[in-house]
């Protein structure tokens, strides 16, 4: 048995429990009318187990509250005359529904500084690259420097095991961040469900607009491009919905929810020498991006690099790119994986931040193995030739 | 904003096969359905067709049933209609949505041991659970409730409740970890 039979017994939960969490889609004077209704019923329950609907009861009672009101009412109407003169204002019944407050005051207490930390990556030929950390602690606090260098190898010819099962379980990563390597993204045609790039101009190339289009929790990114071929991705963190880079020293990020409800926010950050930083403070998000894999899908459309993962802990760094797929939906960091190695389809398991997951199909995915990788990696392609996929692949 | 009818008196009519309890119920409590629908099924159609079926199931249940509360008769019945069709939908393929999220993180719920022979009798498990959340303090209950039965996003409930992100993710880890031991303790076998 498992999580769909918690979920659903967690859905026989007693009513009292559910109607008080009950806010969404009732307005208040709706969810009291409830409550009362509820009172009035366990009453009636207790005298007679059985609720009465004959309406004679219920007219005795409305009498009592008419007159009840009236009173109320001349009352009230006596009280604002005598008032008036010190403009004393009646307040107004709250009977606005509660869905989706979204306002900024509603939010005022989010935390919005997004944890960003930046890592150039230099691009050293095309099967080779380097990223440094700067931000990472020795044992007694102090910033270490800690470069690595990433190593891609060319896919292998498939061997012919079918479905052969790979169940990733070694992976620890304590220290992983995102890396995107994104040169030109045009012609953005479908929204995938998830995250969705709707915008890039690629005139103004520190300009980016995500949105998501599904989830509240959203990961966004900044954006950095340099013409010389040194290009750095930065991840930011989330709570926002489009991001806008201008590249001024501010940071504009606007949340847009389900609802359709909009907002935002700015922060500060510092960009120099095709450098972006953001402050470093945002320790609740470090907590969370721990032992996570931020995963990113690639839209039709796109034509993206990226540098994903790297295993922390033995210092091995795998590297996936993605070509400029149309034909599906797909995301790059397979942490679990299912292929038939016969056609090259399969499934792999991503998982996010927050600790999202979620199996995803691919026609086209590739097995290939990376130097003193302790695991397999499956990554999805398409081109034809290796040559081909260089080429497409690697920013010129 | 039109007004709504009090819930006895749409049961009434639903006891007296009045078809205005239809149109009733859905003006009351129509987007409290679809809201639920639509956190669970994420899918505009789909959310729309539970929420009819709601009615239906509604209206073919009572009489005989007759709901205490109506609000959480009507929400358990369009739960229910919405994980059905998710997971039908998802049979095949699942997704990395926030509703796959919930069903993630109730699996750190899910008593590790299995030894134990006790045989399952339906609504043991149900009512320990409320058992359980009766004895949390009212923020904490709510704080479930609206994640995993109301299937209620993260970034939702920092907004309903005036937490930081990491705090309510915090919070229901730490509500999940209690649930399990709980459950654990009260040899529920899931």
């Amino acid at each position: 048995m498992s999580r769909d039979r918690l979920f659903d017994e967690i859905g026989n939960i007693d009513d009292k429990i559910i109607n008080e969490s009950a806010k969404i889609g009732i307005s208040k004077k709706e969810k009291e009318t409830a409550n009362k209704s509820n009172e009035t019923n366990k009453k009636e329950d207790g005298e007679e187990n059985v609720i009465s609907f004959d309406g004679r009861a219920d007219k005795t009672f409305r009498d009592i509250i008419l007159v009840a009101a009236s009173i109320i009412i001349i009352l009230g109407i006596i009280f604002a005359i005598k008032n008036i003169n010190n403009d004393k204002k009646i307040p107004a019944d709250d009977i606005e529904s509660t869905i989706a407050p979204t306002t900024k005051s509603d939010r005022k207490s989010q935390s919005n500084s997004p944890y960003i930390t930046y890592y150039p990556i230099n691009i050293i030929n095309e099967y080779t690259s380097e990223i440094s950390f700067a931000n990472d602690l020795d044992n007694d606090g102090n910033e270490e420097k800690v470069n690595y260098r990433i190593k891609y190898t060319e896919p292998e010819n498939s061997a012919s095991e079918d479905n052969l099962v790979l169940e990733e379980s070694i992976f620890k990563i304590n220290d992983v961040d995102y890396y995107e390597f994104a040169n030109s993204i045009l012609n953005i045609e479908e929204l995938v469900k998830g995250i969705s790039v709707i915008e890039f101009d690629d005139s103004n190339l520190n300009k980016l607009i995500i949105i998501d289009s599904e989830h509240d929790d959203i990961s966004s990114i900044v954006y950095s491009y340099d013409k010389s071929g040194l290009t750095y991705m930065f991840m930011s963190g989330k709570d926002f919905a489009q991001t806008e880079f201008d590249g001024t020293g501010k940071f504009a990020a606007n949340y847009s929810t389900p609802y359709g409800n909009t907002d935002s926010d700015k922060f500060d950050f510092s960009y120099s020498d095709n450098k972006i930083c953001f402050d470093n403070t945002y320790e609740e998000n470090l907590e969370m991006m721990e032992d996570t894999i931020i995963p990113y899908k690639i839209y039709k459309g796109m034509e993206v690099k990226f540098f994903t993962s790297f295993l922390a802990n033995n210092k091995t760094l795998s590297l996936k790119q993605e070509p400029n797929d149309t034909s599906t939906d797909i995301s790059f960091e397979a942490r679990e994986a299912r292929i038939d190695k016969a056609n090259g389809k399969g499934w792999y398991r991503i998982t996010g931040i927050d600790g999202m997951s979620g199996w995803f199909y691919s026609e086209n995915m590739i097995e290939y193995e990376e130097e003193n990788m302790i695991n397999t990696y499956i990554a999805p392609q398409d081109a034809a030739s290796s040559e081909e996929y260089n080429e497409q692949f690697w920013y010129k | 904003m039109g007004s709504t009818m009090e819930d006895k008196k749409i049961i009434d009519l639903f006891l007296k096969r009045d078809e205005k309890a239809i149109s009733e119920t859905s003006n009351k409590y129509g987007m409290y359905c679809k809201t639920i629908a639509n956190n669970i099924t994420r899918n505009e159609q789909d959310t729309q067709e539970c929420v009819n079926d709601t009615y239906f199931k509604a209206w073919n249940s009572i009489p005989p049933q007759i709901p205490n509360i109506l609000s959480a008769y009507l929400g358990r019945i369009t739960r229910n209609l919405a994980i059905s069709k998710y997971r039908y939908n998802n049979m095949a393929k699942r997704g990395g949505d926030d509703i796959t999220l919930v069903f993630d993180e109730l699996d750190e719920c899910i008593p590790s041991y299995s030894t134990v022979e006790k045989e399952y009798e339906a609504g043991i498990a149900a009512k320990a659970i409320s058992l359980f959340l009766e004895n949390l303090d009212k923020e904490s209950r709510m704080v479930f409730v609206r994640r995993y039965w109301y299937a209620d996003s993260i970034i939702q409930l920092t907004k309903e409740f005036n937490m930081s992100e990491s705090k309510v993710k915090s919070l229901l880890f730490r509500l999940r970890n209690k649930l399990k031991d709980y459950l654990e303790k009260e040899e529920i076998i899931l």
